[in-house]
Parts: C-alpha cells; structure tokens; sequence
C-alpha cells in the first residue's frame, strides 16, 4: 500500500485536505534564477482565496522580472497540531518550500482580528517575533492592507509596511531589493518612498501610496482557482475605487481616496480575460460604491449579452439605492436574483445627518419593493449601532424600515446589526467606546421588535477588534502574549478565546477595561497620525465638530 | 428532440481525490467554461448548468471511471474538446467525451454498479459475511469488491468491509452499466 505523494498521507486526515495542495488552476510556477517572495495570509485559506487583494499582490510580485511569488496561509488548528508533533515548520503551498528559506516574506493584513495568526505564523516559520532579534539573512518581513493604516500595534515585529494601494509602490520596493546588498541596505533605499514605512528608520511622515491610473495593467484575471468551495467561488472586477460619499465612520473612504472610475471597456477586457482563465460562472461587481458609477447600466448590459450563452451570471455586492430606481430597476432582471444587498447603516433623520449618510428610506422602501417584483428571492439589510448621540428613536427607526422593507418586497429580509468601530483616519475616531453590554442590548431590542432574524453579536470579540484597530506600540506587546497564550483565528466566533486575550492584558500588567474605555477624545495625538492618508486630520476634526453640532434634544437611549 | 448530452469519463487521482465531490464537479464545470462549451442553463431564480454528475466518490478514494454528463446546446468543436482536456485541474485526466441524443437527463438510471481495489498495509482483514458474494478477488494485500445498486445508492465500500478509511488505499477501477445506455442514440 503506498501513497502517490507522501503529503496525501499527511493532509487526507485533516479537514478540508484541498486547501493544502497548491495545484491550483493557475497555481504561480517558480522562475527559476529568481528571488522567492511568500505571500502569506493570515487567515484560512478560503478567506484568503476570496480576497481580490490578495490575488492582485500576487500578479504584481509574479509578473516582476527577477521575482518568483508562492502563497501561504494560516494552517487549519489540525494541521497546526500535526506541525508542532512534528516539528514541521510552516512551508509554501506550491512547492512546500520552509518559509524561512524565502527572500521576502509579505502579509497582507486586511483586518485586525488576525493579528495573532501573523505572530503565529512567523513562530511557526521559526523565525523570531522581535525584528530587531531577526539576522541580516533572515526574510525582510514586510505587510500591506487596509490594516496597515494603523501600522504601529505589529511595527516591533514587521521590518516594512506598504501604506496604501500596492499596485504603485511594491513593483519599485521589489526593484530596489533586486538592487540592493542585504536586507538593511534594503530598508534604509526604501525609507521614504511614498507609502512606505520603515518602523526600525528616524520617525517621519508616511503618505498612503494611490495608483490614480486604476488600469488593468495589475488586474489579476489569471488568479489561482481555489479547489475548494470559498465565500467568494466568483470572479470579482473592481469597477470603482473610492467613495464619493463621506460617511463618517468610514475608514476605507480614507484609505482608497480619491474616487476613480474604470471606464466600462476596461472592466469588458477584464471579465473577458477573467471567464476564459478562471471559468468561473459568475461575475461580481465589487466596489465600495458601485452603483455610484456613471455607466453602471451599460456595464451591466455589456456584461449581460456578452456571456449570457456561456451560464456567467452578474451580480452587484451592494447597492446603494440612491437615485437607483432611474436606470437600475430595469437591470435588475439582467442580474443574478439570488439576493439584492443594502447598507442603509441606520434609519432616522438626524442620525443620517450624525453620521452623513444620506440614503433616502423611501429609495431603499421602492427598491425592495422593485426587487420582490422583479423575483429576487432574498433582500439582505446592514445597519449598525453604537452610533454617537444614539437614542431610542433612532433604534426604532432601523425597527420600522425593517418592517417597511419587509412589507414592501414581500420577500425574505436578511439583517445584520453591528456595532460601529471607531476606526483611526475617520471623523469619529475621536470617540469613545461604549460598553460591549449596551451594544448588545440594542441589538436585541432591533431583533425583539421587528422580528428579524439577526446574526449572533458576540461582545467580547467586539471588545478585542475596536481595542486594536486604535491600538499602539505598546498594545503589540499584548497581542504577542495573547498569540503565545493561544490565541487564534480570532475572527471566527468557534476559535475565538477571550480567556487567552484576558490572560495577555494581565501579563503585561493591565486590564482590557483600561484600552477599551481608554479616553480617545482628549487624546492630542493618535499613534496613527504619522500615517497620512488622502483626508487631512484637521478636516476629519472639523467633520466631527459638524457631527457633534447635530446631536441635539431627544431622551437619552435607554433599553 | 431529444437533447444532446456529453459524457465525460474521467480519472480522479492524487491532487486531485482530495476534493470532495461538489469541488470536482465545479472544478470541472469551469474547465468547460475556459472552453467556452455551449451548456444549457436550468431555469428559475439562480440558472444553474444543467449538469448530472454520477454518484459522489468518498473524500481520499481514486477512481478510474468517474462520469458526468452536460447538456449541451450545440455539438462541440474539436477545439472545444481539446481545450477542455488542458482546462481541467491535476489528479484529472478527461478519458473519453462520448456525444448522444438522449431523452431524460440523469446518468445514475444508467449505472448498476461500481468496481473497487482496496489495499491494505498488510493482509485484508475478513471481511464480514454479507460482503462475501460481492467481493470478487482477493490477493496479497487487496480485496477487489463490486457494489450494487441498494436502495437506490452505491454504498461506500469500506462500510460493506468494515474498515476504516485510514487503514487502507481505496481505488475505483470501473464502472458496470446498466443495459439502458443502449437505449440512448449514440452519435
Ligand atoms: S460607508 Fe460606503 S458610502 Fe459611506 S463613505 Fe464609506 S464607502 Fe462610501
């Protein structure tokens, strides 16, 4: 009895064993004579295979002459234990090659919750936390994501962060490797190249890199296929980048400014290119704000008549029905009707005018209405709470637009509630935290009274998330006790150990009550405000100031 | 009319057999996608390829005789079919892409049963007596079993052996057709 591969013995016990393989569809092949960069994810394999971002990394470091780019993500908790049995370090996907024998190391960091999986990962490669403790011939450890807007919580352990859209500045980082001698000779060349942070160089500004020409040249329509089922089995095309709007919790408005158009041919050439080497069967348009594009309905239609014979369908990730019932209500029928998504965020007049959001309740009650008749089969609704001045009233609003949503399509309505983040680089991130247990009682009172089905809150992971995403320095310190205490995969609620992150505040000598109800509004300077992005702080300040002004009368929120 | 309907008979080896069966069958649905195949969709909210694929093959078996069948709206090109052959993933190799007119549309009606080698690490455990009369080899290291049709399935079959998956390399080798393919009109 023998095995065709010696790693089929290993992975056929674990779950999902396909998420091992690396013999993907357009899995990246080595170069061989080139400098070998892993580009990790830390999270699950079917998180990290879902992310455009990702694959969009991966083109740029694949497709530059002299660089070779192999993916690893973060190995399940099976595999994990069969590692530390085993003493296996952790390797490539495509060649199983030790992560530490690569010449650059980079994580894309999109959200906070997997910071510890980044710590774990590199213990798990055997390289050292500290950078300051790795060697000259250890990889450079560089990151990159919307995350790294907040760099300071892992800069101890990162040599380099990218800040900001990678497509205009890593193809010149990996140019000045090629001609560099030796990992500090790197970083000092890199250091102050716009969007590139060096933590270990003197302390000075970092403005976000922005790719202004939004063309296809990085557009990764020749992505590796995932083998098995992910969240997003489906081609995504960016139509947009930006938002228009400026919501004042948004953070991503911050990070993707300014607002930039694909025009309709470009976005032809990618979902041509993407069905015929991907074979997906469905096409997602996914921006922060794609209906906010000026041609939406002729893309819609290009899209349509161009692979209606081949079975690819369209969809739209979200809507924002503004103004949409003037050319979109007839697409609809052009589009995938499986469900149609809006984020009203929240309901009431003079929260709208708090947070700036002005979505009309009445468009997004017509357009339900339109989507029942059109035969969709599912509306999903986001709204969130937590909202500065929030008072009963504005809670009850959300209540009454479920119900009017509910009434007007006749169809099944999805909601989902959460809590907002006061999030750095936004008008609100002067804001304090509000306790986890007030929160969660305004979500029950929205699933009490309209009878939604609501999704799980769970408070203590909420407690963790809005501690790190306006973290600092310091704060690291606790997330590498909490890595070492065990904690992992944060962001899934089954993994998720509060006792282990309770543990780390202890062993560093504080409490999470003291970070969580930390005072941000007498703070004079955030530890991200060296990070400039497209919105100067003085503007986000004059922008809370306004929403400060709107919140005025009414009884205060009692549950 | 009856409808023009594609067989495809595949091998399904190691990469490849440690996908379940869903992933198989979308992994192949995008290889006739990149071959820009003429499918025929269902109706309904979400259109789906209008695809039979045969009886799911258990996680960590390989199998020689895999079959799935799609409706199809025109003949294909020999392009077509090549290029299909390229699109699919490793641990599948397309064997053959038999074309028929064919009333209904489900490949199960037309499968009685299925060949499988099992091996062990050392000699075959006995198997229990109800197994007896399908096992039809039994060799240094091996048992060869066919599985019929009961109550409407394939039984998986190390639970016709009383063995457990990790114990043993298991390997689908043919397939035994019922005699209604003869009905079909084949091209
Ligand atoms: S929340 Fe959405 S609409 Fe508002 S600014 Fe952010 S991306 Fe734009």
């Amino acid at each position: 009895m023998e095995y065709a591969d010696s790693w089929e013995k290993v992975i056929r016990k674990f779950d999902k064993p396909g998420k091992y393989l690396g013999t993907e569809y357009n899995a990246y092949q080595t170069k061989p004579g080139t400098k070998r960069f892993l580009l990790c994810f830390p999270d699950d394999y079917i998180i990290g295979m879902s992310s455009l971002g990702l694959h969009t990394v991966g083109k740029i470091i694949h497709g530059h002459e002299g660089f070779s780019c192999e993916r690893c993500f973060a190995p399940g908790p099976d595999m994990e234990e069969w590692m530390r049995e085993n003493s296996a370090g952790l390797v490539s996907l495509e060649t199983r090659t030790a992560a530490r024998e690569f010449d650059v190391i980079g994580f894309s960091l999109q959200y906070e919750m997997a910071f510890t999986n980044f710590l774990n990962m590199l213990d798990l490669a055997g390289l050292r936390h500290h950078r300051q403790e790795r060697g000259p011939e250890d990889p450079v450890i560089m990151a990159g994501g919307p995350s790294c807007i907040n760099p300071e919580v892992l800069s101890d352990f990162i040599d380099m962060f990218i800040i900001g859209e990678a497509e205009s500045v890593l193809p010149e980082v990996l140019d000045t490797y090629l001609s560099s001698r030796g990992k500090q000779d790197f970083l000092s060349k890199v250091t102050g190249l716009k969007g590139i942070y060096v933590p270990g160089a003197p302390a000075g500004e970092t403005e976000c890199s922005v790719y202004s020409s939004l063309d296809n040249r990085y557009y990764p329509y020749d992505h590796p296929v995932a083998l098995i089922d992910i969240p997003h089995s489906r081609i995504n095309i960016e139509i947009n980048r930006g938002c228009r709007n400026s919501c004042r919790f948004c953070q991503a408005r911050s990070i993707y400014a300014p607002y930039r158009e694909k025009p309709p041919a470009r976005i032809m050439e990618i979902a041509r290119k993407a069905v015929a080497s991907t074979g997906y069967g469905e096409i997602s348009l996914t921006s922060l704000s794609a209906t906010d594009h000026k041609d939406l309905t002729d893309i819609i239609d290009d899209l349509y008549y161009a692979f209606r014979d081949l079975g690819v369908s369209v969809m739209m990730s979200s809507m924002r029905p503004s103004g949409y019932l003037g050319g979109l209500s007839d697409r609809l029928t052009r589009l995938r009707k499986s469900s149609l998504t809006f984020a009203p965020e929240t309901a009431s007049e003079r929260m709208k005018r708090i947070i700036n959001k002005n979505i009309k309740n009445s468009d997004i009650i017509e357009a339900a209405r339109t989507a029942g008749l059109r035969g969709y089969r599912k509306i999903k609704l986001y709204f969130m709470v937590g909202l500065p001045g929030e008072e009963e009233e504005d809670i009850d609003a959300i209540v009454d637009l479920i119900r009017e949503v509910k009434k007007a399509s006749g169809i099944n309505v999805n909601t989902t509630v959460s809590p907002m983040i006061p999030q750095p680089h936004t008008p609100f991130q002067w804001i304090n935290n509000v306790p986890a247990e007030e929160l969660a009682g305004r979500i029950q009172r929205i699933k009490r009274r309209a009878g939604a089905k609501i999704g799980m809150f769970n408070e203590k992971q909420h407690i963790i998330e809005s501690i790190l995403v306006r973290g600092d320095r310091e704060l690291g310190k606790i997330v590498l006790s909490a890595c070492k205490n065990g904690a992992r995969f944060d962001q899934w609620t089954e993994h998720f150990d509060f006792s282990a992150w309770e543990a780390a505040f202890r062993d560093n000598g504080s409490d999470w009550k003291d970070w969580y109800y930390r005072d941000f509004g007498r703070m004079e300077k955030f530890p991200w405000d060296h990070i400039c992005t497209g919105i100067p702080k003085e503007r986000l300040r004059k922008s809370y100031a306004d929403a400060l002004g709107r919140m005025t009368g009414g009884r205060q929120l009692r549950i | 009319m009856n409808d023009i309907t594609a067989r495809i008979g595949y091998s399904k080896k190691y990469p490849a057999n440690m996908l379940g069966h869903l992933d198989t069958v979308a992994a192949l649905q995008r290889g006739m996608r990149r071959a820009a195949w003429p499918v025929v969709m269902t109706g309904g909210y979400s259109p789906r390829v209008k695809i039979s694929a045969g009886p799911p093959l258990t996680l960590g078996f390989s199998s020689e005789a895999e079959y799935l069948e799609v409706a199809l709206a025109r003949e294909l090109s020999p392009a077509q079919e090549d290029r299909f052959k390229e699109s699919v993933i490793k641990g599948i190799e397309i064997r053959t892409i038999e074309i028929f007119r064919k009333k209904g549309f489900s490949i199960n009606d037309d499968i009685a049963g299925f060949v499988y080698i099992v091996e062990f690490g050392g000699n075959p455990p006995d198997p229990p007596v109800r197994a007896a009369e399908n096992i039809v080899e039994k060799g240094n290291g091996y048992i060869k079993i066919n599985i019929y049709r009961e109550d409407g399935g394939f039984k998986n079959p190390l639970k016709y052996l009383g063995i457990d998956k990790n114990e043993c390399i298991v390997r689908k080798t043919d397939c035994i057709w019922n005699n209604s393919q003869f009905n079909t009109e084949r091209r």
